[in-house]
């Protein structure tokens, strides 16, 4: 009984929401508007109780004296630090941005600085680890985009900013269209089943 | 106290229970007992009279089949028919019960004795028994030929008895068949197990009769099995090396020591270093001053776009991107934003990601600080759009109810009641704004954005366009928006390299000019470490390999 209740209401908000796009009628509007907007409501109150799920795990890890406890305490520290200064001084306060700018820009900025380090690594240790022709292909694309993507010392090299310009307008995007379509094909075919009540995420 | 269990729904009962009290399944067998038993209302004509006479051999089971009760005699049974109850008397001597005898419901009956009978007029229904009712007369009562039949009193029953030449009844043929087998051998089934005789009840005597309570119903103690497993001593060793498998899930595993400097240490520390090593030198001497690409179209139609905006336009501009590619993205979009607020474009911020619109804030500051534009006046910042793709579709079709404030709580709509920001004025939809710029860093959220925005603006009259700042990696999915047609993405900037050509169409931008040399060092770089850095490698480990893995590599 409570799994044809979700069906219902599924497909009837599914089918409403669908039918706004196509019928201009005042209530179908409405009605679509309404729910979008329950939609960024229910979105947003899980992003708090995700927060808050967060703090909770963290919270008893610490208290609980579990090994790496000592992280959880940075973190517990850290949430209770920001909450405070945001919410009491505001998002854009000169208190805020500062611990924005000192602290999560640059720490984020230094994991994307490791993974350029990584990736050169495995770049040097493809060649040892699979010595194939695949292999071959894509550290020769990765090399000649690299050079062609800079300005190479000054140095222009007859022919490479074309290669580059063709690597990236050709190869890639045929690759990128077809992953378009595949990716709008499979929303379709989830959206239908969804609809039809084949598919339940929402459970029941 | 003893107790049994039902054999039907197994709870416990107490020991002298003939009938569970649950389930009301007999607990007791049902066995027929002469006790129990009532006397036969009626002889058939064909019994001999002298049925109660055990005749020799006769057994017990069909002595318990005879009334205790004596047969009425045909005098009693006449007096009776002639009305004996008229009188309230009983029948005969014989036949007369003590008030000893008669049970508590009898002795409450009305006219149990004559004197009560007197006291206490008899009721309609005794009237009708005892014929005291005026009735016409009844036609006379029909008695049946073995109640007309004379039975033997009981002094003859007695004298019978004793007459040891008179030939024993001949008994029907189906009581023949039910006679008991007591001294007959016990008769052996097809199987060669014996068969099972029934002791009791109206089938004693019979072999092979079916049970009326089968065996395995019955309640019996289960049995007892020993614990100990006969197991080989293969299957012990499997056992065990189970059990230790099973408990070594559990256990911390210690790591594995270090040597103190691996190759791959080495590798690795080399890389870090020349990368930095590099980067470092080209940003502390700044010896690494590059041209500036040339611009694309892609990259020619936004500058175009922006510059065609005309005064006091209304922007769109969304921030979706991460911290931690903020540097790509502040230079991509620095110099295009610079051409926004050159042209003095009211700029409304909004974005998909929780860290957007504070990026957004710390953008304005840090790169457009030449611009003095004052947040509330020349811009606004709308805040997070919670939701995802269905947050922007809200947003999409009705901004003003999805973000109605600002980052600072401010109502920023025009509405009856409020003027509204200047950012804002004017502007009810998607289509009022003239320009919708998206800074985006991931390929996903770029798509969502031309999905759900991309059908309000094919809307007639409507001369909004749609214009994106990527980083590299998007540069491939969005072409596509870009060379359809009609565009879907009517201009785009991507990278570093995207942001330096603007800056190059612009002659503005100093960000981009900055990292534009030591980017391009650091790719280079790179681009050699992976290079030489793998040939070496490979050549050395195809150098390090035996003969023989070299043999089983070529096949």
């Amino acid at each position: 009984m409570k799994a044809t209740f979700y069906v219902a209401i599924a497909m009837a908000i599914g089918l409403i929401v669908l039918l706004g796009y196509f019928l201009h009628l005042d209530l179908l509007a409405n009605l679509r508007v309404v729910l979008l907007e329950w939609a960024v409501i229910l979105s947003a109150v899980a992003l708090l109780v995700g927060t808050a799920n967060l703090f909770y795990v963290h919270w008893r890890k610490f208290t609980t004296t579990q090994p790496n406890g000592f992280y959880s305490a940075v973190l517990i520290i850290s949430f209770v630090i920001t909450l405070g200064v945001v919410g009491w001084f505001g998002p854009t306060h000169a208190y805020s941005m500062w611990i924005f700018n000192n602290i999560q820009v640059p720490i984020e900025g230094s994991l994307m600085a490791l993974l350029t380090v990584l990736l050169a690594f495995a770049g040097v240790g493809l060649f040892r680890r699979k010595p194939n022709l695949m292999s071959i292909i894509f550290i020769g694309t990765a090399v000649l985009i690299l050079f062609a993507t800079g300005p190479l010392f000054g140095i222009n090299l007859p022919g490479i900013s074309e290669l580059r310009a063709w690597i990236a307008q050709v190869p890639a995007v045929a690759g990128a269209r077809g992953i378009l379509l595949g990716v709008a094909l499979g929303t379709i075919a989830t959206g239908l089943r969804v609809l039809m009540g084949a598919d339940r995420p929402y459970g029941g | 106290m003893g107790e049994i269990f039902c054999p039907m729904c197994g709870k416990s009962n107490p020991a002298e229970s003939e009938v569970c009290q649950f389930c009301q399944a007999r607990l007791v067998p049902l066995v027929f007992s002469p006790a129990e038993s009532e006397p036969p209302e009626a002889i058939p004509e064909e019994m001999p009279s002298s049925i109660d006479a055990a005749p020799t051999g006769e057994s017990d089971w069909l002595l318990g089949l005879r009334s205790d009760e004596p047969i009425p005699s045909e005098e009693s049974l006449a007096d009776v028919e002639a009305g004996g109850l008229e009188d309230g008397n009983l029948p005969s001597d014989e036949t007369h019960i003590s008030a000893d005898d008669v049970p508590d419901w009898l002795a409450r009956l009305p006219g149990e004795s004559p004197q009560e009978a007197e006291a206490e007029p008899l009721s309609d229904w005794l009237k009708e028994e005892t014929g005291e009712t005026e009735q016409p007369p009844s036609k006379p009562v029909e008695v049946s030929d073995w109640l007309s039949h004379p039975l033997p009193d009981e002094g003859q029953v007695e004298s019978s008895e004793s007459e040891s030449e008179l030939a024993p009844g001949e008994f029907p043929s189906w009581l023949e068949a039910i006679r008991p087998v007591k001294d007959e051998p016990q008769t052996v089934s097809a199987r060669g197990t014996p068969e099972r005789i029934e002791s009791a009840g109206p089938l004693a005597g019979l072999s092979g009769v079916l049970p009326a309570e089968p065996d395995h119903v019955r309640p019996r103690k289960s049995p007892t099995y020993p614990l100990e497993l006969r197991v080989s001593a293969n299957q012990r060793i499997h056992a065990d090396l189970l059990q230790g498998l099973i408990e070594s899930e559990g256990r911390a595993q210690p790591l594995p020591q270090r040597r103190g400097i691996s190759s791959q240490h080495v590798l690795r520390w080399t890389i870090a270093c020349v990368l930095w090593g590099a980067l470092l030198w080209s940003v502390i001497t700044g010896k690494q001053e590059a041209p500036l690409p040339a611009y694309t179209e892609e990259t020619a139609e936004v500058n175009r776009l922006i510059s065609q905006l005309p005064g006091e336009a209304r922007v769109l501009l969304a921030f979706d991107y991460e911290p931690g590619l903020s540097a790509e993205m502040d230079a991509a979009a620095t110099a295009v934003v610079d051409h926004l607020m050159l042209r003095g474009a009211y700029l409304t911020l909004v974005s998909t990601s929780p860290t957007g619109p504070i990026l957004a804030e710390r953008f304005i500051m840090k790169t457009q600080s030449s611009h003095h534009y004052t947040s509330g006046v020349n811009y606004v910042n709308l805040g997070y759009i919670p939701g995802g793709a269905m947050g922007l579709l809200s947003f999409v079709e009705n901004p003003q109810r999805t973000l109605p404030y600002t980052l600072d709580t401010v109502a920023a709509w025009e509405s009856e009641a409020h003027a509204g920001l200047p950012a804002l004025q004017g502007v009810q939809h998607l289509n009022d704004f003239e320009l919708l710029m998206v800074i985006v860093d991931d390929p996903d959220l770029a798509r969502a954005w031309v999905e759900q925005v991309q059908p309000q603006l094919n809307e007639p009259d409507t001369l909004t366009s749609l214009v994106m700042v990527t980083s590299a990696q998007v540069e491939p999915v969005m072409r596509p928006y870009f060379e359809a047609n009609p565009r879907q993405v009517h201009g785009f900037v991507f990278g570093l390299r995207g942001g330096a050509a603007y800056a190059q169409l612009t002659g503005r931008g100093e960000l981009p000019r900055v990292y534009w040399g030591p980017y391009g060092f650091g790719l280079v770089v790179a681009a050699l470490l992976i290079l030489i850095g793998g040939l070496v490698l490979s050549s050395v480990s195809l150098l390090a390999r035996p003969p023989q893995v070299k043999g089983e590599a070529n096949q």
